[in-house]
């Protein structure tokens, strides 16, 4: 499923005195399939961006169209029954998901959207464990257990279980590493693309850390003040664009950070590199030249 | 009716002389204000009591319009009062008769005094809560009640208790916000269903906001304790409350007010 | 070494639930014998994964916690004896800041928040106001005084917090897991704030799981399983091949991959600027 968004605008308290604007004519693509990185400061329109997208905010002007595999288009940014059908589609995992557990058990917890969407006790219990599997967690160990007793770092994925036992084609995730220790964030991401690689969905990925976002995402969105910057490939928003997004105040990824470093101390250097061993290579080169 | 539409209990923001006078003062004298409300008995003495209200609020700079918002909540409340009065006071000349329900000259008279009665005291008690921020009237409180701590009435307790309630309402306002999106983006459906099923979809939003009430209040405690608190004995405070000239007016002001009240008992004219 | 402790442990341990015959088995201590001297002045970052007991180990610096067994001195007050009659005496030597912004606040009202630790020990009037207005100003706060802390961002109110523990002038401040839920620009500020507070002689513990923050401080202190499993300088600890799922900072991976290709650089090395500095003052090989 690809979702288009059209020209989406959000003000809150609109003809207050404390009228924002959230989201400023915000057009983009997300194709199929499609891994996008959203960055940008807290209060940059990030969230409110793809709470709407899940439907979860109306827009004040704009709309979010999908376009289904035979071509058909549903505008889902309206209400209605088709719309909501076709919004279901769309999975949300809130940042601290952990803390909107709230069933006796992990299983119940996690076919608590499979049961809205109407299913039977059995299809619901099928599509529950199948998500588990997919976050690593063994239901038959867990499943009865309350969510309430597991650690951090299980509660984040049962919470995220909860979500995709809804089988999302469009999975949006907002900071799903926020608060985990280094192994915990580094399994959360690993997680997420082998859930996008054995699901085949479209992944949203909201994250304050640019390391995350130039090794997972196939595009980068920045936001900044409600309005969309830069949509392009890590190397095209990080490398052509990196005196700007250090103007908005930005983080660059490691390597073309360090490398820019290097530059701005008169050492010639390519800082078009996003890899480490590139980038590696390319400071090899640029010293062993200097010592001749 | 959004939740900012309520605007009892709200503070307006303001440099008047009334903002700025002791939040203890401002205590006392609406306190005796509602008392006045009680000792009035005559119509033409709760002209008085108007007197005194419109000075306060044309001196406040609060727009009439803002603080007449604060009927809104309570309007059923005192129509009800209205109509109990207007149905239920037997006595005097009969007007009209409908069943069991007779309408009196004398029950018309009750529902409107008792009808002004509360206006006066609504708009009196959220003049307050406008002109003064809410953590004054915490320390106000505290202050008033701390010589009631000797016979065991826990100022100080109860004035924390209002202040971290203060700082903590947009906390769950905004956490209750937050659950209630990230359920219905699992299907769930806060709105539609009968009364039972509405109950039960409270669930989802319900456990995780009292588990989060639970976690803060430990965090809190634990921030607290870190910060050297340990109730209220050897505390000093850093705003020390002074009363200046603008708060001897307004006590002498309000007890000459007081005392005309009191007389017009005794005068048949006002 | 001549040594001027600030905090002492010796062999604590700590059980969070202990067994009915008072006794618990060794398996559940989240601390399990743990003993190292925090030095005046210095800058001591403890790092570990979830569950290593570096946090329940902070709380043991200002008597939030109390050994189960071992002891706790701070500036020569031991924890155990001084909470029975006043821990405010321990915790107004050493303050502390907490991992969550927003449930470390009191007041509704950003000054009146920064009062509350000095109001609590009984400091007067004026001179509270006096160190209100200081330490806001030193955190960058003075103009948002008046306002509530529900309008701030995670870094602001957290620099709100740091405030509160400043104006209560501690010898020592114990963050834990200050930048945890900050965004990049949040912990950008916490960070060079605490570097300020150690640079105006004041001793700073940091407990953190970010490797580039344990790189600014003078000694590292590794937790794994409630015990110590390392303790040195940065290059030291960096050196070291047995971390473990501990992600090591940038600059020090890069290190290590340019000595492979035979670029000389010194073991000391570990932030992104002693790098670039070094590679870029290098002339001759």
């Amino acid at each position: 499923m690809q979702i288009r968004i059209e020209d989406l605008s959000k003000i809150y308290s609109p003809g207050l005195p404390y009228e924002t604007k959230a989201l400023d004519h915000v057009s983009f693509t997300v194709e199929a399939g499609e891994f996008i990185g959203i960055i940008g400061h807290t209060g940059s329109g990030k969230t409110t961006l793809v709470q709407s997208i899940a439907g979860l905010l109306e827009p004040s002007d704009g709309r979010i169209v999908s376009v289904h595999a035979d071509g058909t288009e549903t505008v889902i940014s309206q209400k209605g029954k088709e719309s909501a059908l076709v919004r279901r589609k769309v999975g949300i995992v809130f940042q601290y998901p952990e803390y909107q557990l709230f069933e006796e058990t992990v299983m119940k917890d996690v076919c608590f959207g499979p049961k809205n969407q109407g299913l039977s006790l059995e299809e619901q219990k099928e599509r529950a464990r199948a998500a588990l599997d997919l976050v690593g967690i063994d239901a038959d160990d867990k499943g009865e257990v309350s969510p309430f007793e597991l650690s951090g770092g299980q509660k984040r994925r049962v919470a995220i279980a909860g979500v995709l036992a809804m089988r999302p084609e469009v999975l949006i995730l907002d900071e799903p590493t926020a608060g985990l220790d280094p192994k915990g964030h580094d399994d959360i991401l690993e997680m997420i693309r082998r859930i996008r690689q054995e699901m085949d969905m479209s992944i949203i990925l909201v994250s304050h850390n640019m390391d995350d976002v130039a090794e997972y995402a196939d595009r980068v969105l920045v936001m900044n003040h409600g309005k969309m910057v830069f949509l392009g490939t890590p190397k095209e928003v990080y490398c052509e664009h990196e005196e700007a997004l250090r103007a908005i105040g930005l983080d660059i990824p490691s390597c073309p950070s360090f490398l820019w470093q290097l530059k701005n101390r008169g050492m010639d250097v390519d800082d078009n590199k996003l890899e480490f061993e590139e980038t590696a290579q390319e400071i090899i080169r640029a010293v062993k030249s200097r010592w001749q | 009716m959004a939740v900012r539409d309520i605007t009892l209990g709200q503070y307006f923001p303001g440099e008047s002389c009334i903002h700025r006078l002791d939040p203890r003062v401002k205590i006392v004298c609406t306190f005796v204000y509602l008392i006045s409300l009680f000792v009035v008995k005559s119509f033409s003495a709760f002209l008085l009591c108007i007197l005194f209200l419109g000075t306060v609020i044309a001196l406040s700079k609060i727009p009439f319009k803002f603080i007449s918002k604060g009927l809104k909540p309570v309007i059923f409340l005192i129509i009800l009062t209205m109509v109990i009065n207007l149905f239920f006071v037997s006595t005097g000349d009969v007007l009209a008769k409908l069943g069991p329900i007779t309408i009196t000259k004398d029950g018309i008279y009750r529902a409107l005094f008792m009808g002004l009665r509360l206006v006066l005291l609504i708009f009196g008690s959220s003049l307050m809560t406008l002109t003064t921020k809410p953590i004054e009237l915490t320390d106000g409180m505290e202050k008033l009640l701390s010589p009631l701590a000797k016979i065991g009435l826990p100022a100080h307790e109860l004035a924390m208790m209002m202040t971290i309630a203060l700082r903590f309402i947009p906390t769950l306002l905004d956490e209750t916000d937050k659950i209630m999106k990230a359920q219905t983006a699992r299907g769930a459906d806060f709105e539609n269903g009968s009364i039972k099923e509405k109950a039960k979809a409270l669930i989802p939003l319900l456990v995780p906001l009292f588990v989060s009430a639970f976690r803060i209040a430990g965090d809190l405690a634990m921030a607290m304790e870190a910060r050297c608190y340990h109730g209220g004995s050897g505390r000093t405070r850093m705003h020390q409350m002074k009363l200046g000239k603008g708060d001897a007016v307004a006590i002498a002001v309000t007890v000459i007010y007081l005392a005309l009240v009191i007389l017009s008992r005794q005068l048949p004219l006002l | 070494m001549a040594s001027d402790p600030m905090i002492q442990l010796k062999d604590v341990r700590f059980a969070y639930e202990q067994g009915e015959d008072d006794t618990p088995q060794a398996a559940e201590f989240a601390i399990d014998g743990v003993s190292f001297n925090i030095e005046k002045g210095s800058f001591v970052a403890i790092v570990g994964s979830n569950g290593s007991g570096k946090s329940t180990l902070a709380k043991h610096m200002n008597a939030l916690l109390l050994p189960t067994s071992g002891e706790v001195l701070v500036d020569d007050l031991n924890t155990v004896t001084e909470s029975q009659t006043q821990p405010w005496e321990i915790r107004k030597r050493v303050g502390m800041v907490f991992q969550n912004p927003d449930n470390q606040l009191v007041s509704s009202v950003v000054e009146d928040d920064v009062a509350f630790g000095p109001e609590n020990i009984g400091i007067e009037p004026s001179e509270i106001r006096r160190r209100v207005d200081e330490s806001l100003q030193m955190v960058g706060m003075y103009e948002h005084r008046k306002k509530g802390p529900h309008l701030l961002s995670g870094g602001q109110k957290q620099r709100i917090a740091i405030a509160g523990v400043i104006a209560m002038d501690p010898e020592c401040v114990v963050f834990d897991e200050p930048t945890a839920m900050l965004d990049p620009k949040g912990r950008r500020e916490i960070m060079s704030i605490i570097r300020k507070l150690h640079s105006q002689g004041r001793t700073v513990v940091l407990i953190t799981h970010f490797m580039e923050e344990a790189a600014e401080a003078d000694r590292i202190i590794i937790m794994e399983h409630g015990k110590v499993h390392a303790d040195g300088t940065p290059a030291q600890i960096f050196s070291r091949d047995d971390l473990g799922v501990l992600a090591l900072p940038f600059a020090v991976k890069m290190a290590k991959r340019l000595r492979q290709s035979g670029i000389d650089v010194p073991a000391d090395i570990v932030t992104d600027e002693q790098l670039a500095d070094f590679l870029c003052s290098k002339e001759q090989g």
